[in-house]
């Protein structure tokens, strides 16, 4: 039973994903932060990872560079909700959530997602990466 | 009267009176006594030469012989008109002349010495004659009235020459206060045009004298120094109300730039929160659509919950292109004019009969850096906004495409020329408080279910990330234009850049 790991700091952004995954028969455990996530990652390497990129403490970004340093073979997507963000909340004009893609694209993540999105879309890149 | 004695003419006149009052009474006096002393000592020398001449002869001659011949002698003098009359005292006996009769005082009298004038009209004088050693005296009386009356025509030759000096010089000093007061008078006229602000009143006068010659060249300059530095303030005030004008104008730009980033700001906010409230909402419905069986009632709620979520889901990612309008881009050089016919060649069948649609495309080669796919929005969407506006009463819709004179900021590289899309209706118009927030993201002025609002938003979001400018001109019941400008790309980025097909 393949194995995924949802990092997200909105609980019902993590628990749907969470029910949809586990009805379709993958094993999901939860993070509801950057630092937990990567910590139940280097305990329990699980098959794919979808971790949120806009998040406190350490953010998405962070986590797949961290994953990718110590996994070269780590399957991850990110997501996010998209927006204006600086560093320290909403900025104008500051980072875009293309730049947020582009820049999880960099630092490693197989693939991206915006929210929100379909049922349909986010099993078939599951299973896509799981199969790979 | 005062007045009167405060003018220059008034001043000299009173001194020169003045000084009459003091001046004259004394030349009067010491000229009446000049003439007076003259005529005096010509009358008196005039007399003793007279009795002399007459004593020579009565001493040397044999007049006194006889007392016949004496009378005759004495006749002759007075009958002459020299003498009012003429004794001899001759061995005591007084011999007068026959033709007058002798005064009795005579022998009494003896010489009148000094002359009077208040005595009576006879001047006498008694001279010794000596005849053969017996002493004898000559009495002779002369009339003092002409040469009185010769004093007195005098004396008023003299008031009439000093009244006439007076006056003269009191005329003089009249003239030159002319003279001098006529210049000033023209002077303080041409300063009072100066300070009218009559920059060309020369302050310059047709005086020949000197000082004032001098002054009025000296006003001048400083007329001329004056006027100088007053244009020079002038011309500073005009300078500084005019930045002062463009100091306000781009602070209101840029209020108005930092209201709709923040506005911007708080919307992608909003989306975010929104799109991520959306993952469990459409999950969930489309879990439970697996799990419930095709004929089941409950499914057709769920397949409306989950179109409302997608419909959610578009106007979230609208909101976001506000301020993220770029995002999903690929900006290439666009041939501007081809897009906006393309535009209009799709609107043209959406346009209602009672609006004219009139295209004014002015460009032949023109390119922009730009999405052609969101330039055909921003089209679209400006053409549907004024279509909207005419909706009621019908109109004309004008899409001119120009090349412009730009204001846009110049970028490092950028373009140097503009192309101006203007898109002209003759509708409703709107007031400044909606002209104001029309770029606003939600800000409608639809009826409800007309649109989203964010129309503008999105094309002021779009325009912006190409580095244009838009702006809006509106009058209630006239019309409403807006217009876009947008950087036209130079040939050398042109050739960098690759076209589309």
């Amino acid at each position: 039973m393949a194995s995924v790991l949802v990092i997200d700091d909105e609980p019902d952004v993590r628990d749907s994903i969470r029910v949809v995954l586990e009805r379709a028969g993958f094993e999901v455990v939860t993070a509801d932060n950057g630092l937990s996530g990567v910590e139940d990652y280097f305990q329990r390497p699980a098959d794919v990872v979808i971790v949120d990129i806009i998040m406190p403490r350490s953010n998405g970004v962070e986590v797949i560079k961290k994953i990718r340093a110590a996994f070269a073979g780590a399957r991850i997507i990110a997501i996010t909700g998209g927006g204006n963000f600086g560093p320290l909340g909403y900025q104008p004009g500051t980072i875009v959530t293309d730049a947020y893609l582009e820049s999880a694209r960099q630092s490693g993540a197989d693939a991206v997602m915006t929210k929100p999105f379909h049922r349909s879309d986010l099993l078939a890149l599951v299973r896509s990466l799981v199969r790979n | 009267m005062r007045r009167i004695f405060n003018t220059l003419a008034g001043r000299l006149v009173a001194l020169q009176l003045l000084l009459y009052a003091v001046l004259l009474p004394v030349l009067f006096y010491r000229l009446d006594a000049l003439a007076r002393a003259n005529a005096i000592s010509t009358f008196t020398q005039h007399t003793r030469a007279y009795g002399a001449a007459v004593a020579r002869e009565l001493e040397l001659g044999d007049v006194l012989e006889s007392a016949s011949r004496t009378i005759a002698f004495l006749d002759g003098s007075v009958e002459s008109g020299t003498c009012l009359y003429a004794a001899v005292k001759v061995n005591g006996r007084l011999i007068g002349s026959s033709v007058v009769e002798t005064p009795a005082s005579v022998q009494s009298r003896g010489d009148d010495g000094a002359f009077s004038a208040s005595s009576d009209s006879t001047y006498a004088v008694a001279i010794p004659v000596r005849r053969h050693d017996r002493d004898g005296a000559l009495y002779l009386g002369f009339d003092k009235r002409p040469t009185l009356r010769q004093l007195q025509a005098a004396r008023t030759r003299i008031v009439e020459a000093l009244l006439f000096y007076g006056a003269a010089s009191v005329l003089a000093a009249v003239l030159l206060a002319r003279l001098v007061s006529a210049p000033l008078t023209q002077l303080r006229a041409a300063s009072r045009r100066v300070a009218r602000g009559d920059a060309s009143a020369h302050l310059s006068t047709s005086s020949t004298m000197a000082e004032i010659r001098d002054l009025s060249s000296d006003l001048e300059l400083m007329r001329g120094e004056l006027v100088g530095s007053a244009q020079q303030l002038r011309d500073e005030i005009q300078r500084r109300q005019l930045e002062q004008a463009e100091r306000a104008a781009l602070e209101g730009q840029l209020r108005h730039e930092q209201r709709l980033a923040t506005v911007g700001t708080f919307a992608s906010g909003l989306a975010h929160e929104f799109n991520n409230i959306l993952v469990p909402l459409m999950l969930y419905t489309e879990e439970s659509l697996e799990e419930v069986g095709t004929q089941q009632p409950v499914r057709t709620n769920l397949e409306r919950i989950l179109r409302a979520a997608t419909r959610a889901g578009s106007v979230v990612s609208k909101l976001l292109a506000f301020s993220r309008p770029i995002a999903e881009s690929r900006p290439e050089a666009v041939h501007l004019g081809a897009v906006i016919n393309e535009a209009l060649d799709l609107f043209q069948a959406l346009i209602p009969a009672n609006v004219e649609l009139k295209r004014q495309v002015m460009l032949q080669g023109e390119r922009v850096l730009g999405d052609p796919t969101l330039l055909n929005q921003v089209v679209l969407n400006l053409c549907s906004n004024a279509v909207r506006a005419m909706r009621e009463r019908g109109g004309t819709l004008t899409v001119t495409l120009a090349p412009a004179v730009g204001k846009l900021p110049q970028r490092a590289g950028g373009a140097t020329t503009v192309v101006a899309l203007s898109v002209k209706d003759t509708g409703h118009g709107m007031d400044a408080a909606t002209r104001e927030r029309i770029f606003e993201p939600f800000f409608t002025t639809g009826e409800v279910g007309e649109g989203s609002g964010l129309g503008l938003s999105i094309v002021h979001g779009i325009i912006m990330s190409i580095g244009g400018s838009i702006s809006v001109a509106s009058a209630i019941g006239v019309g409403t234009q807006v217009t876009v400008e947008l950087p036209v790309l130079p040939s050398a980025e042109l050739a960098a850049q690759p076209l589309p097909a």
